[in-house]
């Protein structure tokens, strides 16, 4: 894992007093309300519906346990004693006050973390595979690269008041759990023909308004011209891309607007100049970094059949079947933590539920978690012979819910509880499918199934990406949900397609319900998946089951 | 007060380009505007015009500002950043809404300048900026483009500083000029490479040495000698340097970057001459540390190529690291139109005395083993076919010395050839033969 060393700690602590000095000079009247915002946010602070929220930076997701205590004591110290991870692998506070601000990020800066850049018009806190490190078909491991592109893009002074905001993530395995081809740069390693592994550049994609997959901007970028190769793109779309219109600024939209090749044209006159001039990063950064991340000693971890393990417990056994992955060294596996207990909220944790994790990683597995961008925590090395002793505290502490990529594992935006722009209540909804389903006792039976929610247009709940999506938007100061099917977020990326018209908040349950049961009712056998039978039949069983015949109004 | 502040690393003064006639852009392109009338005005780019085109311009220009409409907008840094890359050396301005928190933006992109509103500049008085000149953030890009894992310049605000011309120097009558820094390669803690642009009428052969430095503290030129690395008909010239931590030059040196200017003095010397050998057939080139650098100038001209039939380099340093700058350039000149086809008559050997490493150990002792004969698949060294040329310490100087002259060879100097000649890579006390001192 990357450690800070004195150039890091010494950055963060001169971001803590410069924010402190902005304050000033905020009050001081030397910067304006409008002059302050994107500083503000540059810092991680917005303004809420009750309050501000801090977002504090989980670099790619990982933590430590020193890591996870301070977050705990935050928000105990700040908030309301519980915290809120997100689908960025960020952690957010929804209570926080203005004048508390500096001390919260000082306190972040004691444990080497910050809030830097988790919002505005900048190169946004990179992300990453919450499997990395552990993961069975992963390539390399992709937090090097990840770290590099953090430290690169911290700061950057070019790059710090772009069109709009701009999201980077990082996968090292061909199956993608981070979504790469949703964001405005994604990277993927690969290895050429010579064996050598450099990364894969998806450009472009990314959800909101206007969804887009990425495109591939290239097959095979070494690793030591990707900041080069980065600095590039970003650098045409700082000078070109559109600031006329905020809805229109994202790259993707400069993408469409030029086309790739001509885009492309554009990014390697910059690259070609540039990559004559240097390498960035040097093969020295690029060692130190994969040295940083080598992994901890696999081979003390002694053989152990979690087969016996089961048989003296179900429910164990039923955790096991969905939140246990296997991890690349036969003697340990990927524990998935769920946030996801039905009725609460998507991704909040407790101070205590975080100290647990804490002292579970820092006693079993290597002191190392990782927030996943669904919203649930990782701990990527396992021992077997722990799995146990870890499965018990977690039911302890009430985080042994076992549905991870199950029909109550929703990903949903704040929506109307917390967020200003929201035109409709998402986590109220997330409750209300979770707890259903878990009423019927259907969810195993349905098996994996990943529904998404957001509370606007602006889609921080994925709902495009969801093989169920849903969005909540307000028609004639109404709630009404529209429904998209067959999204995903994987490397066989796809935009889900809306059923037609959308639902008021008591129809929605049904019109869900409907859909699951179409699938059960239909399917071949268990082993089609949700996503797989909507493949085959498409969107229209689907419609006819909720809208009835052409013809029939529905509501 | 005018209606512009001008804000620099000074903190705030009055606008000195009021006399400067204002050019367009696109006038630039068509008018035909004679050098001395571009030197004189003053350029004043929107945020978003296409740098790129001006590129042939850009060494007469010496005003150039960039538009910068909101405190949102942050096209006029990539703007800077791209002038920069494209050679432009003049001060260049940030004119507009810019805020006091974008003081480290813009110097960190390029910029000399900033030029705000007089009314601005009331809302944002004098010390608000002082104290972002004063404070140094360290930034991950420098540090990343050093090529270092944990270091970082600690020279304040190093972009922003007047743009110095040689007539600030003053350095009318005597001998010496100006030579503005082109571009920085950070190698390792101790060891970095520079460019500058040739000054006007300087000659040399490769393998020659100048003195170069910057202004002393007492205001006189504080110089020292440097080997040139870059061959003799190259348009810059190119150094590679150590950085001795409390060395009066190198300490100082080691922050230049791009658009600074350095004193050279330009009569350059040195006895690594291809015509200070006798003919041959085979040239040994023994380096250790930064001694490396006559001989990258030396291998990058293709005289030596037509002169020796073969090359061979031996390079001695402590880590594998300090290899790096020569290693690279010797593996540019594959790919190198000009000499490309003699590729494989350059040998090159480097050796490691502090880490494991093929070739390990002093080359001294290799020598005399013939362990590098036997490696590089040669015969040992014959005052018939071979010559030879040392630059390094003052020890690896005297024991090559010693084994040349058991092998036969005598040491010649610039103006009587012979077998031999060497150069000592630095001086090991204070200048005791009077170089390097500023006079
Ligand atoms: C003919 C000649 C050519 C030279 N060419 C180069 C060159 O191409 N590149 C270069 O970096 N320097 C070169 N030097 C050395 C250079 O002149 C300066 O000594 C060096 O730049 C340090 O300057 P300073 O003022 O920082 O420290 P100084 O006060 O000059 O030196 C302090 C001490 O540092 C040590 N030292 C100085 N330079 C070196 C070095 N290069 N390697 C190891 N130890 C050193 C010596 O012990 C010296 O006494 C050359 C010197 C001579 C005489
Ligand atoms: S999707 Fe809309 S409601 Fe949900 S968090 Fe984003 S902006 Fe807020």
């Amino acid at each position: 894992m990357y450690s800070y060393n004195d150039f890091d700690k010494n950055f963060v602590r001169q971001r803590v007093n410069e924010f402190r000095g902005q304050v000033q000079r905020r009050i001081d009247g030397v910067l304006t309300e409008e002059e302050f915002l994107p500083l503000r946010l540059q810092n991680g602070l917005y303004m809420q519906i009750h309050s501000y929220m801090l977002r504090v930076a989980i670099p790619y997701g990982t933590l430590n346990s020193k890591k996870m205590r301070q977050l705990a004591l935050i928000s105990e110290k700040y908030d309301k004693g519980y915290g809120h991870f997100t689908t960025r692998q960020n952690i957010q506070y929804n209570w926080i006050k203005l004048s508390e601000v500096a001390d919260v990020l000082a306190d972040l800066a004691e444990v080497d973390m910050h809030a830097i850049q988790t919002s505005g018009n900048c190169i946004r806190n990179v992300t990453s595979d919450h499997f990395a490190g552990a993961a069975v078909d992963e390539i390399e491991d992709p937090r090097p690269v990840a770290e590099l592109l953090r430290q690169w893009s911290t700061g950057h002074p070019e790059y710090a008041f772009l069109p709009r905001k701009f999201k980077i993530a990082v996968t090292g395995s061909p199956h993608d759990r981070a979504a790469i081809a949703f964001h405005d740069i994604g990277l993927c390693a690969v290895r050429n023909d010579d064996g050598e592994i450099g990364y894969k550049i998806y450009i472009g994609g990314g959800l909101g308004r206007m969804p887009r997959i990425g495109r591939v901007l290239s097959e095979f970028i070494p690793k030591t011209q990707l900041l080069n190769y980065v600095d590039s793109i970003i650098h045409v779309y700082n000078r070109f891309g559109r600031r006329d219109n905020k809805h229109r600024a994202r790259i993707k939209i400069l993408i469409d607007e030029l086309g790739l090749n001509e885009a492309r044209r554009q990014i390697y006159e910059h690259y070609n100049s540039l990559k004559n001039e240097s390498r960035l990063p040097s093969t020295d950064i690029i060692k130190f970094l994969m040295d940083e991340f080598s992994p901890p000693d696999f081979s003390t971890a002694k053989e152990h059949d979690l087969e016996k393990d089961f048989i003296r417990s179900l429910s164990l056994k039923n955790w096991a079947e969905t939140n246990l992955t296997s991890h690349r060294d036969p003697n340990h596996v990927i524990v998935s933590v769920s946030l996801k207990k039905p009725g609460a909220t998507p991704g909040d944790a407790t101070a205590k539920q975080m100290r647990v994790l804490a002292d579970l990683a820092q006693q079993y597995a290597y002191d190392e978690l990782c927030v996943s961008h669904e919203q649930n925590i990782i701990l990527p090395h396992v021992p077997k012979e722990h799995v146990v002793k870890i499965y018990n505290k977690l039911d302890e502490a009430d985080l042994a819910t076992s549905n991870i990529g199950m029909v109550s594992d929703i990903i949903s935006c704040p929506g109307m509880d917390y967020c200003k722009l929201a035109t409709a209540r998402s986590i109220p909804i997330a409750k209300q499918i979770a707890t259903r389903f878990c009423e019927l006792k259907t969810e195993r039976d349905i098996g994996p199934l990943k529904i998404k929610i957001s509370g606007c247009i602006n889609a921080c709940g994925h709902h495009h990406v969801g093989h169920i999506g849903i969005l909540g938007l307000d028609r004639r100061g109404v709630e009404n949900y529209q429904i998209t099917l067959g999204g995903d977020g994987t490397e066989d990326a796809h935009i889900g397609k809306r059923t037609g018209p959308g639902f008021s908040a008591d129809k929605l349950m049904e019109a869900i319900e409907t859909i699951i049961n179409v699938y059960l009712n239909d399917r071949k056998d268990r082993n089609e998946t949700f996503l797989n039978f909507y493949r085959r039949v498409g969107l229209s069983p689907f419609k006819l089951a909720i809208y009835g015949l052409p013809g029939t109004a529905y509501f | 007060m005018s209606e512009w502040v001008i804000i620099t690393n000074k903190g705030f003064s009055s606008d000195e380009w009021i006399g400067r006639s204002v050019i367009e852009p696109t006038n630039i392109l068509s008018d035909n505007f004679g050098e001395e009338q571009l030197k004189k005005s003053h350029l004043k780019l929107g945020n978003d015009f296409q740098v790129e085109t001006l590129k042939s311009f850009l060494p007469y220009l010496n005003a150039i500002s960039i538009e910068f409409p909101s405190e949102k907008d942050g096209r006029g840094f990539s703007l800077a950043r791209r002038l920069r890359q494209l050679g432009y050396l003049g001060v260049l301005r940030a004119t507009g809404h810019v805020m006091v928190d974008q003081y480290r933006h813009a110097t960190q992109s390029g910029f000399n300048q900033i030029a705000i509103s007089s009314k601005l500049a009331k809302r944002m008085p004098e010390p608000y900026w002082q104290q972002q000149i004063d404070g140094f953030t360290p930034s991950y890009q420098e540090k990343l483009q050093s090529g270092s894992t944990n270091s970082y310049s600690s020279k304040k605000n190093i972009l922003i500083k007047e743009a110095k011309n040689i007539q600030n120097l003053n350095l009318t009558n005597t001998g010496l000029v100006g030579a503005v820094v082109t571009k920085v390669i950070r190698w390792t803690d101790w060891s970095f490479s520079f460019r500058v642009a040739r000054p006007k009428n300087f000659r040399f052969q490769s393998g020659e040495f100048v003195m170069i430095g910057l202004p002393g503290n007492n205001g006189k030129p504080l110089l020292r000698a440097y080997s040139i690395t870059s061959p003799s008909w190259d348009d810059e010239l190119e150094f590679y340097s150590i950085i001795i931590p409390n060395g009066p030059l190198t300490s100082q040196l080691q922050h230049i970057s791009m658009g600074d200017t350095l004193i050279l003095n330009p009569k350059a010397t040195g006895t690594l001459l291809l015509d200070s050998l006798l003919p041959g057939k085979r040239l040994f080139m023994f380096a250790s540390g930064t001694g490396i650098a006559p001989f990258i100038s030396l291998i990058r001209d293709p005289e030596i190529y037509e002169k020796f039939e073969q090359i061979i380099l031996s390079h001695t340093c402590r880590e594998v690291k300090d290899l790096n700058y020569g290693k690279s350039i010797v593996e540019t000149i594959s790919k190198d139109p000009l000499i490309g086809e003699y590729a494989d008559r350059v040998f090159y050997y480097p050796t490691v005395t502090r880490e494991t490493f093929h070739t390990k150990g002093r080359i001294t002792d290799l020598l005399k083993t013939g362990q590098i004969f036997q490696d590089l698949q040669l015969t040992p060294i014959s005052r018939d076919t071979d010559r030879a040329m040392i630059c390094g310490s003052i020890g690896l100087n005297k024991d090559i010395k010693a084994f040349l002259e058991t092998s036969g060879l005598k040491e010649g100097a610039r103006n009587h050839p012979a077998e031999f000649v060497q150069e000592k890579a630095f001086v090991a006390s204070l200048n005791p033969i009077g170089l390097g001192r500023s006079f």
